[in-house]
């Protein structure tokens, strides 16, 4: 089935088969594998991305149900060479460790920040509770998230 | 040259770079997405390969069909019991040929778990090796089937192997205990004779999954020469390098397995995986690349941590001196060898190594069963032997009416005494330990002394628990009456013309920032800019052997690795800068790039100069390589403090606050270690609580995320962690290990925490709240 979708700010138009997921038309058919995939039943978050504003996992979005959608994903972040502040704060804070979830933890959080602007530790939490980090390493990601949520409004 | 304890204090307070935190060079490339993972990576003409797995526990496999599965196009190589090499091989990547057992074929004719591999097929496309699996029919006769330790040690449980091979020697088997040991130590009857109580119960942990969010992937490649090249998601590039060619008789120096980081292991990926020689197997015959990821329900059958039951039995002097300490454990194995001589040693090792008593004995032995197999796990065997033990220790303080904390302190393991780490063919004497002090610190903030029993309000009872735990810091003991192990690495330093440098070795790092400590031990050694300091891992093609990332060995070995050549190199650019300063090199020292003379600090030139000025004279080059097999194995330190909260009515609990404080000597990565430090606590939480392996007639029931439950950010409490100011004299910079020391006591201080607020001990984990509930009632 033909497709249309835009990536990271860039038009394609795909044929792909009606049963393909989204995750797999990014890795496979874009080469876009900054989303992973972790478990292929949404319960990870490893493979999140954002369509049109909204944090997805994209395992368990059909492609061709995403036709006509901006998708977002962790390689559309930086801009111009410079990373988004999410991306920098999670270097600064240490949030980083096997950096298997990373993607998926930084585009929920991105996106959770456009809806809530200045969370609690508690709400930053809960927003990536559906992310998870075998390392354990959530104190320094909520740290970052914080740090940013502060940055954006003047703190 | 042993450098005296105030010139090594003095070289750390000198480090620039030792101890502070600083940006990590592996973040950049994991916060844009781009860094590669093994399944990320594209390959020309790859094929897809897909394992049949057995739904069966135990069963003969009396034939195969695969005529209509070969009949699809695309199918490019289908292998079963019938068509593939028959020779037992080990999947063990510390594994000594003279002592340890071989039961693992590449297939079976006899499958021995629910998953285990019964056929694979490599196709061009992953739906149609999926399709082509389905169209594999296979006859089986079942067979009856072990599905726990103790049914395994049933007198007329059936075999799970006749034989295996032991050594290299073929062995029969008249039960399904391949291993046992017993070590003894000191006099039992003086012991007891001075012991005015003896203590004795029995404790059980669970079986769990190590779950990293990476699924375990594999791309091999044939090379026209019969070789191969192997991208893997493995602990141990050299570990995987040597199974493979055992397994599929390939020369070690055909392999070459690559230089890829990994998404997590936490011991999961510390061996070859029985998929793995079949990716190779499959590209050998298929001649073209072949890739095997894991599906995650899959995955969970690669490994795990084994339940243990151990029986203590303790003797205490009326003034609160431990005596006799003893302990009877029985191990669960799965249905193949899974580190199985290691886990029985282990177990002991570090139950030896808790407390001082003057007699100390220790047996324990492993059960086959047709279960899937288990693996290392963050801790190897620690958490389960500290869980009981420092249950115990409790309950034996409460009973003698002794504050827990100051029954502790009596009796642990004092500087100068043994560590018996990694079993009892590793031992280290005792050189650094912040022990006490990580008690009473741990204890002034979780206001242990305030807030010692427990408080009611309505239906909330809050208690405090706590413990301690060791690991050691790598395998090299130094008094060991069998000294054979696998335990060395190598580094390369390369100092480039323009001052920068590069340095690679074989050891993985698997997140914690391990990589980020030879960067600082380099520069800080060598006298660079850490900017100007570039790590890799290298490719077992380009490396010095490294045994793998396990045993909290990566910053103390591959520390010591990389300091040898950082040092060997600075040596050879001094000798070349002092011919062109014509100063003496040992006036000479190196700092922020800067080579220069101490007498006459206006003599000086660039670290780029003196490089190249060796290029250009004598071609010769500032490039060094070490070879080291680390002489002692110090044991780091966790004291762990737990406030939890119990529901009365509901049986659940809420840990409110952890206190952990860790001795590792030196800190070289400051906020890495505390990361170590949350990763400890959230597994301990998950072996406290959330996690459990559960098994439905051999099957695991709840192999995906949504049933089995690992710690997620509201999961995780309030963590003060702390460090004790230690220096230990065998580390690099006086560093010693931290990955696993960090989880080891945390199910234990959660245990006692839970056991002091329901006024009744509890002896098995994970703690379920009907077991709370059922223990409120009593």
């Amino acid at each position: 089935m033909l497709v249309h979708l835009k990536v990271n700010g860039v038009d394609r138009s795909l044929d792909v088969p009606a049963n393909e997921i989204l995750l797999h038309t990014l890795r496979e058919r874009l080469s876009l594998t900054g989303a992973k995939e972790g478990c292929s039943t949404g319960d990870c978050g490893a493979c999140t991305v954002i369509i049109d504003g909204k944090a997805v996992n994209s395992c368990l979005v059909l492609t061709v149900e995403a036709d006509g959608s901006e998708v977002l994903t962790i390689e559309g972040l930086a801009k111009d060479g410079k990373l988004h502040p999410l991306q920098q704060a999670f270097i600064d804070e240490h949030a980083v460790q096997c950096g298997y979830c990373i993607p998926g933890v930084i585009m929920t959080s991105t996106a959770y920040l456009m809806e809530n602007p200045s969370p609690t530790k508690e709400e930053i939490e809960r927003a990536i509770a559906g992310n998870i980090c075998r390392c354990g390493g959530y104190k320094f990601m909520v740290d970052a998230i914080s740090k940013v949520s502060k940055l954006s409004k003047g703190q | 040259m042993m450098m005296s304890t105030e010139l090594l204090l003095q070289k750390r307070r000198t480090a620039r770079y030792v101890g502070k935190d600083l940006p990590r060079q592996d973040s950049l490339y994991k916060v844009l997405g781009s860094q590669e993972y093994v399944d990320d990576m594209k390959f020309d003409g790859l094929l897809y390969g897909k394992v049949l797995r057995s739904p069966l526990p135990h069963a003969d496999v009396v034939n195969v069909d695969v005529s209509d599965a070969a009949k699809l196009p695309g199918v490019k190589a289908i292998i079963t019991p019938f068509n593939v090499p028959t020779h037992r091989f080990t999947r063990h990547f510390t594994y000594v040929p003279w002592k340890e057992i071989r039961d693992r074929r590449l297939l079976d004719t006899r499958v021995r778990f629910v998953g285990d591999p019964v056929a694979a097929v490599a196709a061009t496309d992953p739906h149609l090796a999926e399709e082509a699996i389905s169209k594999i029919r296979v006859d089986y006769r079942e067979l009856p089937a072990v599905l726990s330790a103790d049914e395994s040690l049933r007198r007329d449980a059936p075999l799970i192997h006749e034989e295996i091979e032991v050594g290299g020697q073929i062995k029969k088997l008249e039960n399904n205990i391949p291993y046992s040991e017993v070590n003894e130590e000191g006099n039992s009857e003086q012991a007891y004779a001075e012991s005015t109580k003896v203590y004795e119960d029995t404790f059980s942990t669970q079986a769990l999954f190590n779950a990293p969010v990476e699924k375990r992937s594999i791309v091999a490649s044939p090379t026209p020469d019969g070789g191969l090249e192997v991208w893997c998601s493995t602990q141990s590039i050299h570990g995987l390098r040597y199974c493979l060619s055992q397994a599929l008789k390939v020369p070690l120096n055909k392999i070459n397995v690559h230089d890829v980081l990994i998404g997590g292991g936490f011991g999961l990926k510390y061996n070859m995986a029985m998929h793995e020689p079949i990716a190779g197997y499959l590209a050998l015959v298929a001649g073209r690349p072949v890739k095997i990821t894991m599906t995650r329900e899959e995955d969970f059958t690669n490994g795990g941590r084994r339940p243990v039951k151990m029986d203590l039995k303790v003797g205490v002097s009326k003034d609160g001196t431990i005596k006799a300490m003893e302990m009877d454990a029985v191990l669960q194995s799965g249905a193949y060898d899974d580190h199985i001589v290691g886990a029985v040693s282990c177990l002991g090792g570090w139950f030896f190594s808790m407390y001082r008593a003057k007699y100390r004995r220790y047996s324990g032995f492993s059960t086959y069963t047709n279960l899937p197999v288990y693996s290392a796990m963050r801790g190897f065997l620690n958490p389960q032997q500290n869980f009981a033990v420092e249950s115990l220790m409790d309950d034996i303080a409460e009973d003698l009416g002794l504050d827990p904390l100051e029954f502790r302190v009596k009796n642990i393991p004092r500087e100068g005494d043994f560590f018996y780490g990694q079993g009892f063919t590793v031992v280290t004497k005792i050189r650094s330990t912040g022990l006490e002090y990580l008690l009473r610190e741990g204890a002034k903030r979780i206001g242990w002394h305030d807030r010692r029993h427990p408080i009611r309000s309505g239906s909330k009872i809050r208690a405090i628990g706590f413990a301690w735990g060791h690991h050691s810091s790598g395998t090299g003991g130094e008094m060991t009456k069998t000294p054979d192990r696998i335990e060395s690495t190598g580094a390369i330093v390369k100092v480039n013309e323009d001052g920068t440098v590069n340095v690679v070795i074989g050891m993985v790092d698997h997140g914690g920032g391990t990589h980020e400590v030879y960067r600082k031990i380099c520069a800080d050694t060598l006298g660079v800019k850490l900017e100007d300091v570039r790590m890799r891992l290298g490719s077992t093609d380009f490396v010095p052997f490294d045994t793998g990332t396990h045993a909290c060995r990566g910053s103390f070995v591959g520390g010591t690795g990389v300091m040898k050549a950082a040092q060997e190199a600075k040596e050879l650019l001094l000798d070349e800068a002092s011919q062109l300063l014509e100063e003496p090199s040992s006036d000479l020292d190196v700092r922020d790039g800067r080579i220069y003379s101490k007498v006459n600090p206006q003599k000086a030139l660039s670290v780029a100069e003196a490089v190249m000025r060796a290029k250009t004279r004598g071609g010769g080059l500032i490039v060094a390589l070490s070879r080291v097999r680390p002489g002692a194995a110090p044991p780091n330190f966790v004291a762990c403090f737990a406030e939890v909260e119990v529901d009365r009515e509901t049986g659940t609990v809420e840990v409110k606050r952890m206190v952990a404080g860790a001795d590792v000597g030196t800190v070289v990565n400051p906020k890495d270690c505390v990361a170590q430090i949350h990763g400890g606590v959230a597994f301990g939480l998950g072996m406290s609580f959330l996690e459990e392996t559960c098994y439905q007639g051999g099957r695991i029931a709840n192999a995906g995320y949504l049933d089995y439950m690992v710690a997620r950010a509201p999961d995780m409490p309030q963590v003060d962690a702390f460090f004790a100011d230690t220096y230990e004299p065998t580390g690099p910079f006086g560093l010693k290990g931290i990955g696993e020391s960090s989880t080891n006591p945390v199910a234990s201080a959660v245990a006692n925490a839970v056991s002091r607020a329901v006024g009744k001990r509890m002896k098995v984990l994970p703690l379920k709240p009907e077991m709370i509930l059922s223990a409120l009632e009593k």
